[in-house]
């Protein structure tokens, strides 16, 4: 067998192992993205409610419920890009995996 | 046969360090600094924010310097194009959180202890959140 048939082969068994990293961690973490922005709504309702409740009974003011609502928007935005760069921090934790799947399965017959 | 097969492996050899310089490029290691000062900056700014109920002009000179080194990591978050998602999260902190509050105690004089309470809840989890995502990072 040729070294040339011998990398094909080899790259083909590489690019199976690598479509199942890849879909395993896309599952993965969809799911959990979808739990935490649902999570997060979730929160700010309830959280909101609890200003809006404040507000009747007087205990704050419409400005300070105004400026509460306001930030707890800014709030939510940021548990979202937080969430958004903890994933994009995963998926390079995956293509590290991937690459050094590849390089040790290439080097050994290289 | 033999020269179609050693172009074969250069390019293969080329095609992996191409792929190693592209995983360093992409990559926005964890930096230990950036955790230490968003840490630093919290508990600042939270301890300040506690002191709402008594006159602004009190601690103006302490909100300015705050406010500056509050600005100062957004701007450092802002110059690493890789970093997108923690400077977007600094601007949001200090444009739509924390400013406001510090506005609004300047305009009032004085504010309300339930909402500072509130706003304080708000803040230590919005900083909370830029904490996962810098602590999330990779390790080299």
């Amino acid at each position: 067998m040729s070294k040339e048939t011998k990398i094909l082969e080899a790259w083909n068994g590489i690019n199976g192992q690598i479509k199942d990293i890849v879909a395993d961690y896309i599952k993965v973490r969809r799911a959990y993205y979808e739990k935490q922005v649902a999570k997060l709504q979730q929160q700010m309702t309830e959280d909101a409610k609890r200003y809006t409740l404040l507000l009747s009974e007087g205990q704050i003011t419409k400005d300070d419920y105004e400026t509460l609502i306001k930030a707890r928007y800014g709030q939510l935005k940021i548990e979202l890009l937080s969430e958004i760069s903890v994933s994009k921090s995963k998926f390079e934790e995956i293509t590290r995996k991937v690459l050094n799947i590849a390089i040790a399965t290439m080097l050994a017959i290289i | 046969m033999m020269l179609k097969s050693s172009s074969f492996l250069s390019r293969w050899r080329v095609l992996l360090f191409a792929g190693l310089f592209l995983a360093a490029c992409i990559s926005n290691p964890y930096d230990e600094s950036a955790v230490q000062n968003t840490n630093n900056l919290r508990t600042r700014t939270t301890e300040l924010m506690n002191r709402g109920v008594e006159p602004y002009t009190q601690h103006s000179a302490a909100i300015d310097v705050l406010l500056t080194d509050l600005k100062k990591t957004q701007d450092q978050a802002a110059a690493n194009p890789k970093n997108a998602e923690v400077a977007k999260s600094w601007e949001a902190l200090n444009n739509e959180v924390v400013g406001p509050y510090f506005a609004k105690w300047q305009r009032d004089g004085m504010l309300n202890p339930v909402f500072i309470t509130q706003s304080v809840q708000i803040t230590e989890s919005s900083f909370n959140a830029i904490l996962r995502a810098e602590e999330a990072k990779p390790k080299k």
